[in-house]
């Protein structure tokens, strides 16, 4: 790797949100290819960030951090990446579902999968099925990724996904959920395409879906 | 159908003997963390579920908080000490609770009162002196025989995670260390001297605090934070309920798996409440951890929302015949009487509780 692209994945590592900037402005100047400042600094500390989640290393705070730090990063990179024509991993629309208005679960998926190099479009809280239709008929995702906190609202994932039918959309969308009270068998209950149930699980689960 | 077909018969050293694992009670006690006023409200006015035998007794009580205890079977009433440090950073959107209370608030997890050394220094911090515990004197002075008032707190980390909201917290850890030390600090010292006074109180059986430390698959902040910020005031709290003999119950949700041992060998607790399914299962914490501490509640808060009344009764046998033998079991929700469950669901959970009873 890349002395200064080796720097960026570091930063992020090491949450460092006031160097990462000037890093990969740094590797820019340096004529590196954004490409590869983005895949190979920031979507490989973001698996490695994953890596150290799933082994119990790293914790919400820290991959909270981390992954506030490669949005940083991110924020200088996005234009060149823009103008390069570089491709994204998959559309995502994201949200939490009507009636609730937990979101750090949400976020952090929304921003786990971003290091991952998928576009998401976070549409917010409280989310009704209708809003999900709408905004899915206007920005084509690939995914539909829900999140509900509570058993009270965890029924709207079911009725997103018949309001998906009835318009048409669900044979062109996967969708997937997330949340404390759900589960593997809930996502199959109301026919959603996947369940993971952390940030890092639910790259992998986007990655398979669209693979 | 008269749903409470028995005669209350509150007596708090039953409680107590399940809390500090003294042997198996005449019956499996019951215990809640608390039950939203929306149930509370709606049970009380039901006086044809009480049995008649049983409603000159039930209609005597002058409390409607004390009633519903009563009446359902319980050997104490919960009262919150209204400490403490006051906040804005809530968000709200409409209830959809069968029993709704309009709009249901959250915690903002984004935004704090405190977000920074100069909001700390600004903020209004209580003194432990401020604190009214006059609710306790009018409550104890109307309890029925037997009964007892657990006293309860919010936690060390909750309070500091809600004055600063849970993300400004994680960035503090890093960032500001010095800064979290000191919010841990000076809501610690407030709780430690609260849960102090509450310990003298005669009419106070046991104490209580909520404390959620864990989400569905780890713990909010790692071990090592809090084994550093949180647990040290954690340990003093409960050596305070000791000093007056009180047992101490945590509530603290989630997966709590990598810090049960501190929690049980370092912080001291006697009982630990609140346990979800998908987490860990009631039953399975009591073959865990039921040797070296109580185990309280534990019917899935999803079971009780969305499972018929027969899967919860079935499933409420099955808890009480894993967890009830040897004693160290009180029987309740996964994690409070929200008014979101299904009442019957709740009201079936006891009936099949009270079959276990002697009374």
């Amino acid at each position: 790797m890349n002395g200064i692209v080796r720097q960026v994945y570091e930063s992020i590592l090491n949450f460092d949100r006031g160097v990462i900037g000037k890093k990969v402005q740094e590797a820019l100047d340096a004529g590196i290819d954004p490409q590869a400042i983005l895949s190979d600094g920031m979507i490989a500390a973001m698996g490695e960030v994953g890596r150290r989640f799933e082994e119990g290393e790293f914790f919400i705070p820290e991959m909270l951090i981390a992954a506030t730090t490669m949005e940083t990063g991110l924020a200088v990179l996005q234009p060149h990446l823009t103008q390069q024509g570089v491709k994204s991993a998959g559309r995502i629309l994201i949200g939490t579902v009507k009636g609730d208005l937990h979101d750090v679960g949400k976020n952090l998926v929304a921003m786990m999968l971003r290091g991952s190099g998928f576009e998401v479009i976070d549409l917010g809280v409280d989310i009704a099925p209708e809003r999900f239709v709408e905004e899915a008929l206007s920005k084509k995702p690939q995914v539909i990724a829900m999140s509900a906190l509570l058993t009270t609202t965890m029924p709207s994932m079911n009725t997103t996904i018949q309001a998906l039918k009835e318009a048409g959309l669900r044979s062109k969308v996967k969708v997937i959920i997330g949340g404390a009270p759900l589960s593997d068998s809930y996502a199959k209950e109301i026919g959603a395409d996947g369940y993971a149930p952390d940030a890092n699980r639910a790259v992998k689960v986007a990655r398979s879906l669209l693979a | 159908m008269s749903m409470f077909a028995f005669k209350p018969d509150p007596d708090f050293s039953r409680l107590r003997k399940a809390l500090l694992r003294q042997g198996e009670p005449d019956h499996v006690p019951l215990y809640e963390l608390f039950a939203d006023l929306e149930i509370v409200y709606e049970v009380i006015k039901h006086d044809e579920w009480v049995h008649p035998a049983s409603k000159a007794l039930v209609n005597a009580v002058k409390s409607r908080l004390i009633k519903f205890y009563y009446m359902l079977g319980y050997d104490y009433v919960p009262l919150f000490a209204l400490a403490t440090f006051p906040r804005d950073n809530r968000v709200s959107v409409s209830d959809t609770a069968a029993l709704s209370r309009g709009q249901r608030s959250w915690q903002d997890e984004h935004h704090g009162v405190i977000n920074n050394r100069e909001d700390f220094e600004k903020y209004p911090w209580p003194s432990p002196e401020s604190v009214d515990y006059s609710a306790f004197e009018t409550l104890a002075g109307k309890l029925p025989d037997g009964m007892k008032i657990i006293g309860m707190t919010s936690g060390v980390l909750e309070n500091v995670m809600w004055l600063t909201g849970y993300e400004t917290l994680a960035r503090l850890l890093y960032e500001d260390p010095q800064l979290a030390s000191d919010m841990f600090h000076r809501v610690g010292e407030t709780l430690v001297s609260v849960h102090q006074t509450l310990a003298r109180m005669d009419c106070i059986g046991a104490v209580a605090m909520g404390d959620d430390m864990g989400f569905k698959t780890s713990t909010m902040i790692s071990p090592r934070h809090l084994r550093e910020y949180v647990f040290p005031w954690q340990k003093r709290i409960v050596t305070a309920a000791h000093s007056g003999d009180k047992p101490f119950i945590l509530h603290s949700c989630g997966n709590l798996k990598t810090i049960m041992n501190d929690l049980i060998d370092f912080v001291g607790i006697d009982a630990k409440h609140s346990y979800e399914d998908q987490i860990l299962p009631v039953t399975e914490a009591k073959r865990l951890y039921g040797s070296r501490v109580a185990v309280a509640g534990g019917l899935d808060m999803d079971l009780l929302c969305r499972a018929s009344p027969g899967e919860v009764r079935r499933h409420t046998r099955r808890v009480i015949d894993e967890c009830a033998p040897g004693g160290g079991y009180c029987l309740g929700t996964g994690n409070s009487v929200a008014n979101y469950i299904n009442l019957e669901n709740y009201l079936t959970m006891l009936d099949e509780g009270r079959r276990n009873s002697s009374v």
